[in-house]
């Protein structure tokens, strides 16, 4: 295939736009998927459909392509992962592409992500193809999100397409914009082989699978791969080849192609994403730009809330890092909470993500403590420390300075909750920076906030205060100081490590008292009184006081009762099952998470 | 096989605030369809047995609702269908229930006459005010006047149903209360701490802090003077809310909670055969439809595992003064029951252990759900 005649792009989009129903329709329309196919895959159970649809649709796809002018093209569609803790991963993919569709929502017109993947996809030089989805949804507003997307990429009202993925309208048009639009791969004329790595995956057999760019010369099957990141690293390359429903082995990759390589390395966080990978034959001297290493933003503690399963919990970890780069953690140990892991995170959601697979997919029943970020802090004696876990803050007495990181906060919403999320921005100690309308009736706020901040229930909170209606969007930016103070919960006066917490020195009174209440409603009542304190240094600053249970029984319970109380008794059996022995007192899982809720009363 | 029979009559004139059992007000002019209605979901009953002759139907409970609003002719055509079926030569105890002032001498009588012999009565409270707020629609001297009247139907065994831990009740107004009605002479006292539960307008009204409900320790009170004043007049109780005479427990109940199968008819009513549980639709609308299209109203069942019956021989047993039975006990525990009842006998000091039986002591009654739960086997 001549290089004129290649595509490579992506579909960005804000969640829920339609990106894989577009992606899909496209796989159809050049026949690299049937119908068929895609019915088989809908009829499949849930969890294979699940891992089936994350399998089809995050790898790169290669289609093949008949124009209408009966010329044969070659398109690489480039998945980008759709959440707002993985910025860096969506900009290596976009740096893999000449293109990109960028994809809005009829009815819901341009979001917070919308925003951000198109500054992405324009920092990174590509051209951008607006298209908007779902026209023929009976709530969607033509004039109004073709004229927010306008607005947003400075492109006048007639290249705008208009399509319905779902139902099959002017995907035709796509196509024509793609070859028309979107530049083939530039010739390069470097012969030093440079390629991309903008992601990989983990075959159990062959281990992991880069997905590359080839900017730079070609790899082929038996050269040995070299990396700049990692520069001590040299493999074989076993494989070299394209990636359509599956890998398909080719002779070579050359400049231009997008594919797969395999070099049967074993540990996944030896290829890193972003990187650049040379060979020994044809080895480059500079690396592609842009190359991050991959820095987790947010922490929290797993813990078995069986400690015999510490070492399944190990093995889940190992299983899911494989797939999950971005995934880091090691051993810990809580006094409260026994033998665990510290894990880090890009984000709160990534987190979320983590979570829910390792209870869905392994099966761990885990104890979860409240995330915080990392802190770097500044000792009297000039040492400087870095703090991912709370219980690991040196003593107030040493402590010069905290800092802690700071995010550019992006939330767009219709004018009339700017007032709101004013106030939820400010009360997270956000610093207001700009407001722009984009059309009238939506606006695009900019604040700083500390990240610390964004990670307890932001989301939930931001959507419910804007009833759905605003979407929110993140960067880092840099570590900043803080008046920061650890605040400690003693539970029957001892203190419980796992449920340490770094505040802000205004908030603590508040924090603290609010934490203790939340606390007072989920620790179950017990044969004696509990007392909860939340103190800073030796000062306790809240307190309150779990009752000791005296009466517990249902006074009516015949016929028609027994069945519905046995279930609640035996519900409340299995939550217990799931508690934690503190000293003496026995504290559920949402007891270590109470700090997610502070401030909802 | 032994069986215990549920009527459901979810007929009343007015709709308690506390009350959340299938009722409904306004529609005594469906009575004969519902009669109707009960009456082929009791002919149908018929196929789950190979020989319906041979179930030995042991007793009787029409409940609701008001059931005393049925014409007792209606209620002798439920009779003879059953007894047309199942065989009733050993029914010990048939119990209907009835409200102060809604059932006159005459209906008494009936009652009486085709073979109910057991009377339950809502008296609730002597307190005007506490009736009121209970949105009783009797007054204080029609629970003598019923009371009198059953006597001289016939009834030679009534029980009185009665409320504690109301709003604005004290401790002492309750010992008077119970003290009136030991004069009386009943042969067996309910008495309920009033409990707010989801879906009654006593929920909504606590909610909306319309309403306070009485602190912890007074329903403590409440529930020790019940048991002080009630077991020292002759009643010990033999169930948490449950007091008797010797001899006048209530079988049927018992059976509920000795977890002996029986069959329920009627909207929301729960039927249970050892091995099965399953429940009519609580709609009196979609029962009576169903029934005219000769259609089941079941709307759903469950099959006990043994960790089930396990776990309801111990919640059901533990609500009993005889306690739940070691050998029914064991025979539903999958492993060592040995070892399980010593450390269960050495976390909760609460239980006794006794001729076979399982028990909790009389404190340990208070966190009966408390210590069930805990002792719960799940799978």
């Amino acid at each position: 295939m001549k290089i004129e005649n290649i595509r490579n792009f992506c579909i960005i989009a804000h969640i829920d736009h339609g990106k894989s129903t577009l992606a899909d329709r496209m796989l159809e329309a050049t026949n690299t998927i049937t119908s068929e196919d895609m019915k088989s895959q809908v009829l499949d159970d849930m969890d294979l459909e699940r891992e089936r649809g994350i399998t089809i649709k995050s790898h790169p796809i290669q289609m093949e392509y008949r124009h209408t002018d009966n010329v044969d093209y070659i398109l690489n569609l480039i998945d980008t992962p759709g959440h707002v803790d993985f910025t860096y991963e969506v900009s290596r993919s976009l740096a893999a592409c000449e293109g990109a569709l960028l994809l809005v929502d009829a009815a819901q017109g341009v979001e917070a992500q919308t925003v951000s993947n198109a500054y992405l996809a324009l920092d990174a030089d590509l051209e951008i193809i607006p298209v908007i989805n779902k026209i023929d949804m009976p709530a969607a507003d033509l004039e109004s999100s073709v004229s927010q997307i306008c607005e947003l990429l400075g492109c006048s009202k007639d290249e705008v397409l208009l399509i319905s993925a779902k139902n099959n309208i002017n995907i035709q048009s796509v196509f024509d914009a793609i070859i028309k639009a979107i530049p083939c791969p530039k010739l390069s004329t470097i012969k030093e082989t440079r390629a991309l790595i903008f992601d990989s995956t983990f075959d159990q057999f062959r281990g992991v699978v880069p997905y590359v760019r080839v900017f730079d010369g070609s790899l082929k099957k038996g050269m040995t791969a070299r990396y700049f990141a990692n520069s001590s690293l040299g493999h074989e390359i076993a494989e070299v080849g394209i990636l359509k429903m599956t890998k398909s082995p080719v002779e070579q990759l050359n400049a231009g192609d997008v594919g797969y390589i395999i070099t049967n390395v074993k540990d996944v966080r030896q290829i890193k994403v972003g990187d650049t990978l040379t060979v020994k034959e044809s080895k480059a001297s500079h690396a592609l730009p842009g190359y991050r290493p991959i820095k987790p933003m947010v922490f929290a503690g797993l813990y078995p809330v069986d400690t015999n399963d510490y070492e399944n919990l190990r093995l889940s970890l190992q299983k899911l890092v494989l797939n999950d780069s971005a995934l880091s953690f090691e051993p810990n140990t809580s006094i409260a909470l026994g033998f665990g892991f510290r894990c880090g995170f890009l984000g709160p959601l990534h987190m979320e993500i983590v979570q829910e697979r390792l209870e869905r997919e392994f099966n761990m029943n885990l104890i979860t403590t409240s995330p915080n970020v990392r802190y770097r802090v500044i000792l009297r004696n000039g040492i400087k420390v870095t703090v991912d876990n709370p219980a690991d803050m040196p003593d107030p007495m040493e402590i010069d300075k905290i800092l802690e990181p700071y995010i550019n906060a992006e939330v767009i919403t219709p004018p009339e909750y700017i007032g709101v999320v004013m106030k939820l921005c400010i009360e997270k100690r956000g610093v207001y920076k700009s407001t722009s309308y984009l059309t009238p009736k939506k606006v695009q706020l900019l604040f700083q906030i500390p990240l610390g901040e964004v990670i307890y229930e932001f989301f939930e909170k931001l959507k419910s205060i804007t009833r759905g209606y605003a979407s929110f969007d993140y960067e880092f930016i840099e570590d900043r100081p803080g008046d920061l103070q650890k605040l400690d919960i003693r539970i029957a006066t001892e203190p419980v490590d796992a449920l340490s917490l770094i505040v802000h020195q205004s908030n603590a009174y508040k924090q603290g008292a609010s934490l203790c209440r939340k606390l007072k409603e989920v620790i179950h009542r017990q044969q004696f009184e509990i007392p909860v304190q939340a103190a800073v240094g030796g000062k306790i600053l809240a307190r309150e006081t779990v009752r000791a249970f005296r009466k517990n029984v249902t006074a009516k319970c015949y016929g028609g009762d027994i069945s519905r109380k046995r279930k609640l008794l035996e519900k409340q059996k299995k939550g217990k099952k799931r508690m934690k022995q503190v000293g003496n007192v026995e504290l559920p899982q949402e007891a270590f998470l109470a700090v997610l809720k502070i401030g909802e009363d | 096989m032994e069986y215990g029979i549920y009527i459901h009559i979810p007929f009343c004139i007015v709709k308690c605030i506390y009350c959340d059992f299938y009722s409904i007000t306004d529609r005594d002019g469906d009575i004969p369809v519902f009669v109707d209605a009960i009456c082929s979901e009791i002919n149908s009953s018929a196929t789950r047995f190979e020989d319906p002759g041979k179930v030995k139907v042991r007793t009787i409970f029409i409940g609701g609702g008001t059931p005393s609003l049925v014409e007792p002719k209606w209620i002798e055509r439920i009779l003879d269908l059953l007894a047309s079926i199942y065989d009733m030569s050993s029914v010990s105890e048939v119990t209907i229930e009835a409200n102060p002032g809604e059932a006159p001498l005459q209906r008494l009588k009936d009652f009486r006459s085709i073979g109910i012999n057991r009377i339950s009565m809502g008296f609730q409270s002597f307190q005007p005010e506490l009736l009121k707020f209970l949105s009783r629609i009797h007054s204080v001297d029609d629970c003598f006047k019923t009371f009198r009247h059953a006597r001289q139907a016939g009834f030679e065994n009534i029980n009185t149903d009665m409320i504690y831990n109301i709003p604005g009740q004290s401790n002492r107004i309750w010992k008077n209360d119970l003290e009136r009605l030991i004069e009386l002479e009943p042969d067996h006292i309910s008495a309920y701490s009033l409990t707010v539960e989801k879906n009654t307008i006593l929920h909504s009204m606590v909610k909306t802090n319309k309403v306070k409900m009485p602190s912890e320790e007074l329903d403590i009170e409440f529930f020790q003077t019940t048991n002080d004043v009630l077991s020292n007049a002759g009643f010990p109780r033999y169930e948490i809310s449950n007091f008797a005479k010797s001899g006048y427990e209530c079988g049927h109940n018992q059976g509920y909670w000795r977890m002996i199968p029986y069959l329920g008819f009627g909207p929301s009513a729960h039927s249970y055969d050892g091995f099965k549980r399953w429940w009519n639709t609580a709609s009196l609308d979609q029962y009576l439809q169903l029934a005219s299209q000769n259609e089941s109203p079941i709307s759903g069942s469950e099959i006990l595992s043994d960790n089930n019956k396990f776990n309801e021989l111990i919640f059901n047993g533990l609500r009993m003064t005889e306690g739940a039975a070691i050998k029914e006990l064991e025979r539903h525990y999958q492993g060592l029951f040995r070892s399980y009842l010593e450390q269960a006998m050495i976390k909760w000091p609460q239980l006794l252990y006794k001729d076979g039986y399982l028990k909790l002591s009389e404190k340990g009654v208070l966190l009966a759900d408390e210590i069930s739960a805990d002792l719960f086997v799940l799978p």
